[in-house]
């Protein structure tokens, strides 16, 4: 553009904006055309394709056909002046140039500013792609802690298996002696604060080993399966436990329970193996398994320690034994 | 010469700049620049034999801090919607941003593109959303700016049904 073509009224403000790095239009009423007022700068030449139209201002700068009607209805609104978003544009040369619009009123007549405004878009778009790769990165550390939620439900949820086996017998799925140990101390303890009885059964299946030789160790550990589903069945009671002790041997430990009711309770148990007519050919007790079982029930003033009430239990089932097997004795009272 | 705007829309990162670079120039920058504002560019292709200029307006990515400006989709013959397949929010980006710009220019063509195809081992999009979409009579495409994979074809595409609603234009560069 030759500088003839600018307004001469305008001509200090014109040379001041285009010392700026600006392209000023004076928007004309009565067409709504632009009419260039200032020399072009350097961006500008560099966008005017070759052979285009350099006074097609708005195929040159398409922005422009959205930013006027903008501006227009600003200045109806009563106001001086508006500025636009960015916007860019490729240049001949292949560069980028950043450009922004100005709509301004000035003694009544309304001017289109346009300038590069490369430093300010370099400056936004930092700020921008900082704002970008926070978001990614809120983003990567929530899935991360959604998996780490997940993988702490998982490792608390193995744990509580975990803890689970390490408390039962693999074979019959009773609780196993170790845990036997921990509750027997425990309901001991609250036996003696609350002044309540606390009674201890041993059972011993009669002949077992006869039963492996004779029949294989597969169906001895059918056996000893169907015994402990048969006393999970029997002793229901949630403070009542089940244990399986060793080998075929198994303690039932009845919290609350005085002498009589522990002697009914192993009898029933005694009856009830019985009827399970496990085959035992070979014993001479019976040609079914049998059991043996040892009462204990401590008083509110008998012995202090599991050692000597264990001792105490295990000396009936011996003696329930030795009376020929298949009953249950209760702990004589020497052996309380 | 017939000019049709097309936008170019969808969320921060997802290739928008890198698809019109690879459809304008043939180029691909694997550094990732961030539009601020919009990027215009034209492209001059044949739909038929009917010469068009593709005015390409390529807005700065959705995002917490950059919002669809709406007056900018005004007077838009079309618009893609560009997602990346290995980002499964960038869909719920372009499904919203389809419905506001519905809002503003009406019933415009369109098509999806699920772009990043070259690493689509990655891609966390489900595929049943997109043959839900594809359902509904979304025109869905995969593309890769970094390999070129199907962006021309898609510019085409649009080009055509800017000119013939039906898009079935015999469409040449």
């Amino acid at each position: 553009m030759s500088s003839n073509e600018t307004d001469s009224s305008f001509n200090p403000l014109a040379s001041l904006l285009a010392a700026m790095d600006c392209m000023v239009w004076e928007l004309v009423d009565s067409d709504s055309s632009l009419v260039p007022i200032s020399a072009a700068p350097a961006w500008f030449e560099d966008i005017i394709p070759a052979g285009g139209d350099r006074r097609d201002f708005l195929s040159l700068l398409p922005y422009l056909e959205l930013f006027i009607p903008e501006a227009i209805e600003t200045w109806n609104e009563g106001k001086g002046c508006t500025q636009s978003d960015f916007w860019s544009q490729t240049t001949n040369s292949g560069d980028e140039v950043h450009l922004l619009a100005l709509a301004v009123l000035i003694e009544g007549r309304h001017f289109i500013i346009v300038r590069s405004a490369h430093e300010l878009y370099e400056e936004r778009q930092r700020w921008q792609l900082y704002a970008h790769e926070t978001t990614i990165q809120l983003k990567v550390i929530e899935r991360l802690k959604g998996q780490v939620e997940e993988s702490a439900r998982a490792l608390s949820a193995a744990n509580d298996q975990l803890s689970e086996l390490s408390i039962r017998d693999a074979l019959t799925g009773l609780f196993n002696r170790r845990h036997f140990d921990k509750i027997f101390d425990l309901e001991l303890s609250r036996a003696m604060r609350g002044g309540e009885p606390l009674s201890l059964l041993f059972m011993d299946i009669d002949k077992f080993k006869l039963l492996n030789d004779t029949y294989g160790h597969s169906a001895g550990d059918d056996c000893l399966r169907a015994v402990g589903r048969l006393l999970r069945d029997v002793v229901r009671r949630p403070t009542d436990m089940v244990a399986r002790f060793g080998g075929e041997e198994f303690a039932i430990l009845l919290p609350a329970t005085d002498g009589v009711d522990a002697l009914q309770i192993a009898n029933s148990i005694n009856r009830a193996i019985r009827a399970l007519e496990i085959p035992n050919k070979g014993s001479e007790v019976c040609p079914f398994v049998t059991a043996s079982l040892g009462v204990y029930t401590r008083q509110p003033d008998g012995d202090r320690s599991t050692a000597q009430i264990i001792e105490a239990v295990d000396a009936a089932l011996y003696q329930a034994k030795h009376e020929g097997r298949n009953r249950a004795v209760v702990a004589a009272p020497h052996q309380r | 010469m017939t000019h049709k705007k097309v936008c170019i829309l969808g969320a921060f990162g997802v290739g928008k700049t890198s698809l019109v670079a690879r459809f304008v120039s043939s180029i691909f920058s694997g550094k990732y620049h961030t539009t601020v504002g919009v990027k215009i560019d034209k492209k001059d292709v044949l739909v038929g034999d009917q010469p068009v200029t593709l005015v390409l307006w390529d807005m700065a990515g959705e995002s917490a801090v950059s919002r669809l400006k709406t007056t900018h989709v005004n007077g838009s013959a079309g618009y893609l919607l560009v997602a990346d397949g290995t980002r499964e929010e960038t869909l719920e980006t372009a499904v919203k941003l389809q419905k506001e710009v519905a809002v503003i220019i009406g019933d415009a063509p369109f098509i999806l593109v699920i772009n990043k195809t070259d690493l689509i081992e990655e891609w966390t999009i489900d595929p049943v959303e997109l043959e839900q979409l594809r359902a509904s009579g979304w025109d869905v495409r995969m593309s890769s700016a970094k390999s070129g994979d199907g962006v021309e074809q898609i510019f085409y595409d649009l080009a055509a049904r800017t000119i013939q609603p039906a898009g079935d234009a015999d469409v040449q560069q």
